[in-house]
Parts: structure tokens; C-alpha cells; sequence
């Protein structure tokens, strides 16, 4: 078989492809049905948000941020202000750190959920689709009561949040809990034991610790490896220290790991989310943040765990109330770096289940 | 009142090609006027904190403002560690590293500025006794070391903080460059890890505006390819050594560097 | 084998459910209350102190106002592109006098970019068509509901 040499072909993978997520074109050149070659494209999303941040208040980026990872938007929020935040040593009130945190895990379970509902599609499952669109609704149906928006949530302030939870919100939020885990099952049993998935995803795509860090992955990318890397335990920020949760890892580094770490996270997010709400205090929910938001000069990094990976947030203020320079390490991005090396020499049809795996968004890659 | 108001938003509008301002007759010469004077400010602004003596020993010195910064922040941060503490959740991870680092006390401003302290005088002293005057300065930028390569160093001293016993700094976060027009060069500062300490330093280097070129970071961390190309692409910086060195985000034939400040779609 | 079958009785268990859609153009979503739809304006209310402009991130707001005989701020004109305006409810969160708020309205399609530019009127018959019903008739001053614009079908 293998001496068998036909004529290379050069194939356009996207960028209108459903597997694509997105405006990604993956350029392939194919001997026969074996990968030899592949080179990712993008751009076709890229917006200039760090060019057009350099002419806006901190406080006018904030939407801007919700259309990176327009999946997980309350965590490009909290990354934002948390930088500024920590900039200018911000006092941010109890109750707003826990609404923030309950936001966002909420966000990372509605992110996850997606992400096993188009993977699944992807892989030829057309219903888990269905099945997790109908509890990514009944989150994004909170997020519409508490700060008006299903997708761009534009919820946090530099020094607190917008609103307040309405009456009844942590209530509803507890009541939700339960029924995730419920859904969770359901998928469990639905997929996780199917073996035409098994086949499709275990041992594809592996790599090890060495290479996920040498080629700055981040998230569930890099955990699948069976590296504890989550900077919510590894370097806390807000209030996560807090919490009683699990850091979730995989043993082999495979599609299979990653697919199976965002259930499993989604279970430690609950746990969050759990806790947070039987925790709450009352109290304001803005702290006290000058009008203007002005960090006093000088050069400043942050990180935090996004729903992808390490969402950082690197920043140069000249005094002014805008941003010199504002750029964002999107874990997207660098995390879709190490897909050709893993194409290369596979299967046509394993393309998508590996582009699948790495879960990007596109917003967030382009930028 | 009402004029200046205005102006402020005419002055908006012309900005904004897309807005269809047709109540808007605004002088050219004055926004142009405005504009100018305002990204002057901008530089210099940025001129002041930035001219570090090269003596690197003194961290933290050049400017008041990160000694203002956690005076204030001291409070806050105690208070959440204690409630942290209080909790099942286990003692914080930064409280238990500072105290095994040096067994400095870590009372006044922040805790976490000991720890940043030793570890730049650390860094420091053990890039200084491999590679003599490469380090231009070195500062604390809250609470992250940060030193300023020489650039034929550069990809020297990025190999070294990686693979040197004690320091492995495997992990790259982040890359970024930035443009400084008055000073006249471009920034390319890269952050790097020690996974799983989560122990960051930054390293940066700087290059001249015009035909800028820094050696790449490829050879050492393959996680840098599309950071260079990206910077590469919005910079217009001249990566040595990178293996696939093109444009990422705008279209292969785009004219300019979009990020730098003088960038005009129109050119 | 036994993963088929544990997958199918998961499917099978999915029939007896009620349905979660709605048949849209027939049966409206219920936003709640903080939903941020297109704004509505009470130029009444308007200072004119240009705060929503001036905050609008991207710059889709334009205003202008006379001062009239007691010394008073008047709006003249008041625009929204909808073309870029991206919704962030940056402008209604800084209005001191909530003269522009946002509605439950979303539908935006429009048969040429022209009509995605809002004028001072069109937003104030979208405040009567919206929290304007409620609020004039209990000030005694009912309106006549206008049309929406931009349903003509051309």
C-alpha cells in the first residue's frame, strides 16, 4: 500500500465549512486520502479590536471584548477589567466578585456545552446537539435577565458589575444546577460509551506535556496531557481561592481526553456555582471606580482561565484613560498553532475531529 | 459651551467615515490639528516612566507609582487572603510561595511584592553571571519582573531563562510588541512561565523603527511562531530566523503595519 | 454493542417531551425587563448634554440642540445609525435624565442601509409603541399607536 504514491492534491478546507466554527480555512495537501500537509489560514474575522481599543476609554472596550469569544463573553469581560482592576489596585465589593464568579462558570458550562453539542455534530451526532442547545438556552435566558443580552453580555464595570441579580436569580441559578447535572448524564449515556465515537476520537490527535508547553497551549488543550495547569488554582484571581473544586485532567493527550474533560469541568463549574451561591453576601455591587478610569502608567499583564485557556490581557498605559497598547493572549489562537503538526499524516476525515477538539472560536482567533 | 460641544462631536464624526454627518462642515486643518497634538501628548506622556537608568540593581525605583500602588492595595488583599484561609478551600497558593521563597517577611505594602523583589534580584543575577551586559535594565512591573534584553541576546538569554537548571521558564504566555514612534523604536516584550510554580518573568527587547529585526524565538519556544507572525504582520518586526515568516491577519498583498501609531488606512 | 443500545433508549426517552421552540413570527419571545432591544428616545426629557454620544464606543450617536428663550438646552436633532451601533447600553447607562432608554424591540432588518439611520422622530414613535402606551395614558394623554416603519414590503 504504502508505495503506492498518487498525485498530491492542494484542498480547501472552509473558510465557509460547518466544521470550520467559524471563517477558518485550513489549507491541505492530500496524498490520496493521507494529510501531508496542512496550513491554517485566518484573518477572516480580524476586526482591529487592539488598534480600535487604542482609541477608546477602558470602559468603551468592554463591548468590544464581548465579540472576541463571543461564547464565553462574561469571562473576556472579567479579563478585561480584571487587568485594569489590578492595575489601579480597584476594591471590588464581595457581592460583585461572587456575581462575577457565578457569570462566568455559568458561561464556561453554556461554552462547554456548545462545545460537546458541535463537536458531536461534527462527528455525525445530530442530536446531543439538540439535547445541549436546550440547556445552553435556559443560561443564556439568565443572562438575559441579569444584564439584558443573550451573547454580548457587556456585564462587568471596572469596580463591579452593572446590575444586580434580579429576585429570584440565585434561586433560579440553584434550581439550575441539578438539571445540568442531569443533562450531563443524559450525554454521558447518549455518547460517551457509543463505540463508532470511541473509535473516531480515542488515540487521534495525542501529543504530550512537552509539546503542549513548548507550543504555549493552554485550557483543557493542555490538561488533556495530565498537566494541573488551571490558573484558577495555579494563580488565583478573584475569589476562586474560596472554593472547594478539582482541576480535571486527561491521561493521554487525545481527542477523547479533551471531549471528556469538558464534562468533567463543567461537573467542578457546577461545584463553583454551587458554592457561590450559597455564599453570596449582600452588599453593593459597584465598587468605588473614579468616572475616568485612568491606570497610572507603566506596563501590566494579567491572566486569567478562560473557557479555552488562558485568556491574558497585556497592557500599556500612558495615565491616559485610554489604553497605549492593549493586546489580548487569546487562547484560541496560539492553542490552533499546533494543528498542523497533528494533521500531518492523518486521515482526511480525522481533520475534523481534531480541529474539533481544540475547540476555537474563530472571534477569539481573528481578534 | 454649547460651540465646544459641538466641535466634539463634528470632531467625532469626521473620524468616523462611516457616520453620515451631514450637519457637520468641520475645518480639516483642525482636527488634523487636534489629533497631532494629542498623540504628542500621548508620547511623551509615555517618554517619562519608560527612560530606566540602566543601574538594574534598584527594582522598583524608577517611578512612584508602583510604591503608591500597593500601599493602597496592602488592605484589600490581606483581608481576602485571611477570609480565603478562613474557608475549606485551603490557604492561598501565593502566601505559602512567598513564604518558602526567601523567608522574607512579607509585612508592608503587598505580599506579593517580596517575592517579586527576590525573584527579579534573582533572575538578574544569574542572567548577569551567564551573559555579562546583556541586561539593560530590569524592573518590577507589578509584580512581574521585566528585563530589557540587548537584542543580539535576546534569543540567548530566552534559551537560557528556558532550559537553565533552577529557573525553566518552559512555559511562553504572551507575546506583544509595541510601537513607540517618539522614542523612535518598536517593543517586543515576551512573558515566560515555570509551570506548575506559575512563577512569571517578562523579557523584552527593542528595535529600531525603521527596518526593526529581532532575533526569533522560534528555535526555543514553537509557541512563539504565530505570536512573531502577528507581530510581524501588525509591527512590521523583522523575526531573524523565524521559518514562515508572512502576514496572519491582514491579506498577503496589504500596504502598512496596522498597529503602529502612524498607521493610515490610506497610504 | 451496549453503548448503541444505552444511546437509543436516551433518544427514545426524548419523545414524550414537551417542545422547548416557539413558531417565532407567530408567537413572540417574552424579553425580560433589562432586555436591551433598539432605544427609544422622549426628546422632551433630552438636556442635550451629549454624554451618550461622547460614550458610544462606536460613534453611532450624532445630536444637536438650541438654547431656547429660558436659557434651556433644546434637542434639534438626534440620530442613531443602526448600522454600527452594537447595542452595548453604554449611552442609556450615562443619561441623567433616562430621555433614552432601551426597548424589547430587535427587529432591525431593512431593505437598504438608509433605513438603518434613525432619526430623533422614529425613536420617539418607538418610545410610544413601547413603554410610551403605558406611560401616556397614565399621564391622561393617550397616543394613537404609529406603524413601524420599515414594513412597507417594498
Amino acid at each position: 500500500m504504502a508505495d503506492i504514491r498518487t498525485e498530491e492534491m492542494l484542498m480547501n478546507v472552509g473558510p465557509q465549512h460547518p466544521s470550520t466554527h467559524g471563517v477558518l480555512r485550513v489549507v491541505v495537501k492530500l496524498d490520496g486520502e493521507t494529510i501531508i500537509d496542512a496550513d491554517p489560514v485566518i484573518g477572516y474575522l480580524h476586526r482591529g479590536t487592539e488598534k480600535l481599543a487604542e482609541d477608546l476609554q477602558y470602559n468603551q472596550i468592554i463591548p468590544y471584548t464581548d465579540r472576541m469569544d463571543y461564547l464565553a463573553a462574561m469571562l473576556n469581560n472579567y479579563a478585561l477589567v480584571h487587568a485594569v482592576e489590578e492595575a489601579m489596585d480597584l476594591e471590588i465589593p464581595e457581592r460583585a466578585e461572587y456575581l462575577r464568579v457565578i457569570v462566568m462558570e455559568l458561561n464556561r458550562i453554556a461554552s462547554h456545552l456548545l462545545f460537546i453539542g458541535t463537536y458531536l455534530l461534527d462527528l455525525g451526532a445530530m442530536s446531543p446537539f439538540l439535547y445541549v442547545f436546550q440547556d445552553r438556552e435556559r443560561i443564556v435566558q439568565m443572562f438575559n435577565e441579569i444584564c439584558g443580552a443573550r451573547l454580548t453580555y457587556n456585564y462587568m464595570r471596572i469596580g463591579g458589575v452593572k446590575w444586580d441579580a434580579p429576585p429570584g436569580w440565585i434561586d433560579k441559578v440553584k434550581a439550575f444546577v441539578p438539571h445540568v447535572r442531569k443533562t450531563m448524564g443524559m450525554l454521558d449515556d447518549l455518547v460517551t460509551g457509543n463505540e463508532i465515537f470511541l473509535n473516531r476520537v480515542k488515540g487521534i490527535g495525542a501529543y504530550d506535556a512537552d509539546t503542549a508547553i513548548a507550543h504555549s497551549l493552554s485550557g483543557i488543550n493542555l490538561r488533556c496531557t495530565g498537566l494541573k495547569w488551571d490558573l484558577r488554582r495555579n494563580r488565583p484571581y478573584s475569589i476562586y481561592d474560596r472554593f472547594d473544586f478539582d482541576i480535571p485532567v486527561g491521561e493521554n493527550g487525545d481527542c477523547y481526553d479533551r471531549y471528556i474533560l469538558h464534562l468533567k469541568e463543567m461537573e467542578q463549574s457546577l461545584r463553583i456555582v454551587e458554592q457561590a451561591c450559597d455564599q453570596i453576601p449582600d452588599g453593593p455591587v459597584m465598587g468605588k471606580a473614579p468616572k475616568f478610569v485612568r491606570p497610572p502608567a507603566g506596563e501590566y499583564f494579567s491572566a486569567i482561565e478562560g473557557a479555552r485557556g488562558e485568556l491574558g490581557v497585556y497592557f500599556v498605559s500612558d495615565g491616559k484613560d485610554k489604553p497605549y497598547r492593549l493586546k489580548f493572549r487569546r487562547p484560541s489562537f496560539l492553542n490552533l498553532q499546533l494543528l498542523p503538526s497533528l494533521l500531518k499524516g492523518q486521515n482526511m476525515a480525522n481533520l475534523i475531529a481534531i480541529l474539533g477538539a481544540v475547540d476555537i472560536v474563530l472571534g477569539e482567533v481573528d481578534c | 459651551m454649547t460651540e465646544d460641544r459641538r466641535d466634539d462631536r463634528e470632531a467625532k464624526h469626521s473620524r468616523d467615515s462611516g457616520a453620515a454627518g451631514e450637519n457637520g462642515m468641520v475645518p480639516p486643518g483642525r482636527t488634523a490639528g487636534k489629533d497631532a497634538a494629542s498623540s504628542e501628548a500621548v508620547a511623551e506622556s509615555v517618554d517619562s516612566p519608560r527612560t530606566v537608568p540602566p543601574s538594574a540593581g534598584r527594582p522598583g525605583t524608577e517611578s512612584s507609582d508602583p510604591e503608591a500602588g500597593p500601599a493602597k492595595g496592602a488592605a484589600p488583599a490581606a483581608e481576602r487572603k485571611a477570609a480565603g484561609a478562613a474557608r475549606p478551600a485551603g490557604p492561598s497558593k501565593t502566601a505559602a510561595r512567598s513564604a518558602a521563597k526567601k523567608g522574607e517577611s512579607e509585612s508592608p505594602p503587598d505580599p506579593r511584592e517580596a517575592p517579586a523583589k527576590a525573584l527579579l534580584a534573582e533572575v538578574l543575577a544569574r542572567i548577569q553571571a551567564t551573559y555579562p551586559d546583556v541586561v539593560e535594565a530590569a524592573e518590577l512591573t507589578k509584580f512581574i519582573p521585566m528585563f530589557l534584553i540587548k537584542r543580539d541576546a535576546w534569543r540567548d538569554v530566552a534559551a537560557y531563562l528556558r532550559t537553565e537548571e533552577g529557573l525553566a521558564f518552559r512555559y511562553l504566555e504572551a507575546m506583544a510588541g509595541t510601537d513607540y514612534p517618539k522614542e523612535g523604536y518598536i517593543e517586543v516584550v515576551a512573558y515566560l512561565t515555570r509551570i506548575p510554580e506559575a512563577i512569571t518573568v517578562g523579557i523584552k527587547v527593542r528595535a529600531p523603527r525603521e527596518a526593526p529585526a529581532v532575533p526569533s524565538l522560534v528555535p526555543v519556544f514553537p509557541g512563539a511562531n504565530w505570536e512573531e507572525r502577528e507581530i510581524y504582520d501588525l509591527l512590521g518586526v523583522n523575526f531573524a530566523g523565524h521559518p514562515d515568516l508572512r502576514r496572519i491577519m491582514m491579506p498577503d498583498d496589504w500596504h502598512g503595519h496596522p498597529l503602529r501609531k502612524d498607521y493610515s488606512p490610506f497610504d | 454493542m451496549f453503548g448503541f443500545v444505552k444511546g437509543l433508549a436516551v433518544t427514545i426517552s426524548q419523545l414524550p417531551k414537551k417542545k422547548v421552540t416557539i413558531q417565532y413570527p407567530d408567537v413572540r419571545p417574552e424579553w425580560p425587563e433589562r432586555f436591551r432591544g433598539i432605544h427609544e428616545l422622549i426628546p422632551e426629557r433630552c438636556i442635550v448634554c451629549g454624554q451618550c454620544a461622547r460614550i458610544c464606543p462606536t460613534s453611532c450617536i450624532s445630536l444637536s440642540g438650541t438654547r431656547g428663550e429660558d436659557r434651556k438646552l433644546r434637542l434639534d436633532t438626534f440620530d442613531i445609525s443602526f448600522e454600527i451601533c452594537i447595542l452595548c447600553d453604554l449611552c442609556t447607562e450615562v443619561c441623567p435624565t433616562e430621555a433614552i432608554k432601551m426597548t424589547g424591540e430587535f427587529e432591525l432588518a431593512a431593505y437598504s442601509r438608509d433605513e438603518l439611520y434613525k432619526n430623533m422622530e422614529w425613536l420617539y414613535d418607538n418610545y410610544i409603541r413601547h413603554d410610551g402606551v403605558r406611560e401616556l395614558e397614565a399621564a391622561g394623554e393617550p397616543r394613537a399607536v404609529p406603524e413601524k416603519a420599515g414594513e412597507r414590503g417594498e
